[in-house]
């Protein structure tokens, strides 16, 4: 089955690292990104900081209007996305403990539809 | 990772929200920034067992108020025993704390105040940004001393002053107008920008000393950004701060001098951090209210987006120094724009531009160091170094003062 990995960052811990720790934790993630790759299915994308964020909204009634920012207050932010098959719950279980951090909280959910790469 | 680090950095991010709470709530800075401190000290020691609070910012208010709260009934209580004075503390009011509701919108006009007060117009610009770093980001008073190079006690009386200067500061705390709104962020976007520059535009030696100012500017600019997300001042403020701040690992060579856009390795250039600048930027633009800050921010997009220093699109750079200057006719703007015209139509017609300009930069370096150049250019040997003799005579730095007695002697040889 397809898992996504959505992470959600904890605000000012990842810029409050040494060079070193922050080494240390994309380390994590590139050798998630080479497990990722090996599989042939995948999506792997990090999000820009919500600042640059604008939300599109519509009613029934008139043209959609476009704010800026986030659409709501959100307490902890989406910041990326992986993507790919894994054999069970437990084995993406154990992906998200691979990069797991006090950086960002990880959301471990399987993907009912995807287009795409990940389609193929 | 140290837990107590995962706190520091949690405590440094909502630090500007708690301690703006709290100065509404008691009417000072000495009183918040301690109850401050008091509710972390408590979060750290009931967060680890009881669990983060879903609501951590009114957490820390409600915390930091008890505190305050706790402590002046226990100075009311002593002070009944030994003469009987009857105490104004409200009753009532130490309960609702554990209720306090926390309002959005009163919140970010909270911090916009606390930031707005600490631009003081009786405070030198130095203190008002000292008080800001300090009350607002939380910085150490020995990084802030490091950061102006004072010594940390000179910085630490600089502060004392300054908060004394504005307790009475009428500043009211009623929601503010619209109109007023702008006016406290016109004001404080100011004092960011300041701020940044002041880290920024530093000397070689000094730029790891000042480079923790341009991050609070910046950090700052964004939680501003974060309350007010549609202000687009803001948007361009900040972009134009990530524009500059993601040339930091190319602006020094080996010998730590600083180097030029035109020497700068650009592959050192931040490319994140840029994208995130022109995104903002965007942004902005769609609001159709250009701002100097959102100009500027587009002006260093022009030199972001060129591979090379010779790709730039210095037109382009012009177009917008024009349309800067009809915010501000500074000399020093349109000495910069001069620098577009030497580079589009060549050093005579920007000599020309700097005739118009001569007597109001009489005593600026930069003007006549531009035009030693540009006479350089012109095989004019005699002219160009009188106009290095002059800028030499106006205080350059030793790297500069280097610089232009190499060129001097590269004249002397020309005539």
């Amino acid at each position: 089955m397809l898992y996504s990995f959505l992470i959600y960052e904890v605000p000012e811990v990842f810029e409050s690292y040494s060079d070193e720790e922050k080494e240390q934790v994309m380390q994590k993630h590139r050798d998630l990104q080479a497990i990722a790759e090996s599989k042939s299915t995948l999506c792997v994308a990090q999000l820009m900081p919500t600042s640059t964020a604008v939300t599109v909204r519509a009613d029934h009634k008139s043209k959609p209007i476009t704010l800026d920012g986030p659409f709501a207050e959100t307490k902890e932010l989406f910041m990326g996305i992986y993507a790919f098959d894994c054999g069970s719950l437990d084995e993406a279980i154990a992906y998200a403990e691979e990069i797991s951090d006090p950086c960002h909280t990880i959301e471990v959910r399987p993907v009912k539809w995807a287009g795409g790469a990940l389609a193929s | 990772m140290d837990p107590s680090r995962w706190f520091e950095a949690h405590f440094h991010h909502v630090r500007p929200r708690v301690i703006a709470a709290l100065s509404r709530r008691f009417g000072d800075l000495d009183i918040a920034e301690e109850a401050f401190a008091t509710a972390c000290m408590k979060a750290v020691a009931s967060w680890p067992d009881q669990g983060r609070p879903d609501e951590p910012v009114a957490w820390l208010i409600r915390a930091g108020s008890n505190a305050v709260l706790d402590a002046k009934r226990r100075e009311a209580t002593a002070g009944k025993y030994r003469d009987s004075v009857i105490t104004d503390i409200d009753e009532g009011r130490q309960i609702d704390t554990d209720k306090l509701n926390i309002d959005s919108d009163e919140l970010r006009d909270d911090v916009l105040r606390l930031l707005f007060v600490c631009c003081h117009r009786d405070l030198s610009v130095e203190n008002q940004l000292a008080l800001a770093l300090k009350v607002v980001a939380g910085m150490r008073v020995a990084e802030i001393a490091a950061a102006f190079l004072v010594k940390e006690k000179a910085m630490e009386r600089r502060i004392t002053r300054a908060k004394k200067v504005v307790r009475d500061a009428a500043v009211p705390f009623e929601t503010p107008s619209p109109a007023e709104r702008l006016q406290r962020l016109k004001s404080v976007s100011l004092m960011l920008y300041l701020l940044f520059n002041e880290g920024w535009y530093a000397s070689a030696g000094e730029t790891a000393l000042k480079q923790p100012l341009c991050e609070e500017a910046i950090r700052l600019a964004r939680e501003l950004l974060h309350l007010f997300p549609a202000i687009s001042e803001l948007m361009g403020l900040l972009a134009l701060m990530l524009f500059h701040y993601a040339k930091r690992k190319a602006r020094l060579d080996d010998k730590q001098q600083l180097l030029s856009l035109d020497e700068q390795n650009r592959q050192l250039w931040d490319r994140a951090q840029i994208g995130e600048a022109q995104s903002l930027m965007q942004k902005a633009q769609r609001h159709r209210t250009p701002s100097p800050y959102q100009i500027q921010a587009a002006i260093a997009a022009v030199h972001a987006s060129a591979a090379h220093s010779r790709d730039t699109d210095w037109a382009e750079i012009r177009r917008l120094y024009d349309a800067l200057l009809g915010f501000e006719p500074s000399p020093v703007i349109a000495l910069n724009r001069a620098v577009a015209t030497s580079r589009i139509d060549g050093p005579a017609a920007a000599l020309l531009e700097l005739d118009t300009l001569a007597a109001r930069l009489v005593d600026y370096r930069w003007f006549h160091s531009l035009t030693a150049g540009l006479l350089s250019e012109l095989s004019r040997p005699e002219e160009a170094i009188a106009a290095f003799d002059r800028a030499l005579a106006l205080g350059p730095t030793e790297p500069e003062r280097q610089h232009m007695l190499g060129k001097i002697e590269e004249l002397k040889k020309m005539r």
